[in-house]
């Protein structure tokens, strides 16, 4: 029962992130996966045809606006919280 | 030189500057306050977004270090050289190797007492840390051992891991500090904000089958026994104490423990780890050197430094966000600078009261 409602959780989770990267630019959306590929900063740069010194830049852009939207806050309202503290634990 | 844009603060973060540039940066960060809290903010972010954006890329995926800078400076060069039909793979193996890398901190856990009745779990408790220095190059031999090997792991099927439930943190008061289980280490003279997290336990339950080819793919002569199949692993990190100041946090809590189940050996479980052909040797050598790995909780990093606290060895994890990690006496601290790296460390930790 505990591993159903855990492949539930996983589910609407997956729905939530593809909703809201549906909502992003979709170079901002294409940029995060294509770095979650694992992507290095020079092959972003290329693929997209952006300076190599803009892709950080971009990047942090994305990440920010994920975060926002993902969180449903409007940009620039919210703090970003502390990492968690299980995470600290072995950190 | 004058602060960098968040976009080069990122990219020193995830380690894509030139080396010379990676270095004057993280020397602006030693002494620029308002930089360092820009970085700790793009790394939350990033690491949000990684494990949001990794759990959908790699469902299932049970990285157990997954949102950690370790986890992410040792993937992300692996997976940055893979081409681009392997690089799902070489992610699924390097999550097996940073599961094989806290594994070592994990197991190796001291058997503060094995029971006298044979039915019963044996547990096993931290009593003290120490350092595994991984050089730029160490990570790339692993890196390139790694790719060597052959065989294709569904992660999915290297065993089960559950948690049972979410942290929850609840707020003290200074006076209820009286009623903790144990009398946590304070500054003298200053008022935090006080919490006690409830940490939910850890279920690790291997294939051994999937476990030992993976063992074998990367070269190993040892593997895991049959009879670990489908046994059942439990990491318990008792309630945790946090203190949080404008500058640092301590945290302190019991030593995590490890329930073994009836009838395995520990050493049975390190030692094909510790054994395996891909550690470089001076990642040998250090694991030779800790004569009671056993009793011992490894915190590997690229710049880390033993200590001693008022006696008790603890380790220095010297990046950006400074962190001292020591034990004593049953319990665990972990100290961290939010200052941007303007406290002594060792110092403050040995005048805490």
């Amino acid at each position: 029962m505990e591993l159903m409602a855990t492949t539930m959780e996983k589910d609407l989770e997956r729905m939530e992130i593809e909703d809201t990267l549906s909502r992003l630019p979709w170079r901002d959306g294409l940029l995060l996966k294509l770095r979650m590929e694992g992507r290095s900063y020079q092959e972003l740069a290329e693929l997209l045809d952006i300076a190599p010194a803009s892709v950080g830049t971009m990047l942090a852009r994305a990440m920010k606006r994920f975060r926002t939207e993902y969180e449903g806050k409007e940009a620039g309202q919210d703090e970003v919280p502390r990492r968690g503290n299980v995470i600290r634990l072995f950190g | 030189m004058k602060c960098p844009d968040e976009g080069t603060l990122l990219g020193y973060l995830d380690r894509e500057l030139p080396a010379d540039q990676h270095k004057k940066i993280r020397q602006h960060l030693d002494y620029c306050p308002t930089c360092s809290s820009t970085l700790r903010e793009l790394e939350d972010v990033r690491d949000f977004a990684s494990a949001k954006l990794g759990h959908l890329w790699e469902q299932d995926q049970a990285c157990p270090v997954s949102g950690q800078e370790q986890g992410w400076s040792y993937i992300q060069p692996a997976i940055r050289s893979g081409k681009k039909e392997r690089t799902k793979m070489h992610l699924k193996k390097w999550s097996i190797a940073a599961a094989l890398i806290l594994a070592l901190g994990i197991t190796a856990y001291v058997p503060s007492f094995r029971t006298a009745v044979a039915d019963l779990l044996q547990v096993f408790r931290v009593e003290k840390v120490e350092t595994l220095t991984l050089t730029a190059q160490d990570i790339t031999d692993i890196q390139e051992a790694m790719q060597a090997g052959s065989a294709d792991i569904d992660m999915e099927s290297f065993g089960r891991i559950e948690t049972n439930g979410q942290p929850v943190e609840r707020k003290l008061t200074r006076e209820e500090l009286s009623t903790l289980p144990f009398r946590p280490l304070l500054p003298a003279g200053r008022e935090g904000d006080y919490s006690m997290v409830s940490v939910p336990s850890v279920e690790i339950t291997p294939q051994v089958d999937k476990v030992n080819a993976l063992l074998k793919s990367l070269g190993s002569q040892e593997t895991l026994p049959q009879s670990l199949d489908g046994k059942t692993f439990k990491v318990t990190i008792a309630d945790t104490f946090t203190a949080r100041y404008s500058d640092f946090e301590l945290m302190t809590g019991p030593s995590p423990e490890l329930q073994v189940p009836p009838g395995v050996d520990i050493q049975q479980v390190l030692q094909p780890m510790i054994n395996l052909p891909i550690w470089p040797e001076g990642v040998r050598k250090q694991l030779a050197t800790i004569s009671d790995l056993e009793h011992t909780l490894v915190i590997p990093g690229t710049d880390v430094e033993k200590v001693m606290i008022n006696g008790s060895p603890g380790v220095l994890i010297k990046d950006y966000t400074p962190t001292l990690i020591w034990q004593n006496h049953g319990l665990y601290y972990i100290l961290t600078d939010n200052s941007g790296g303007k406290l002594n460390l060792t110092e403050l930790a040995e005048s805490l009261e």
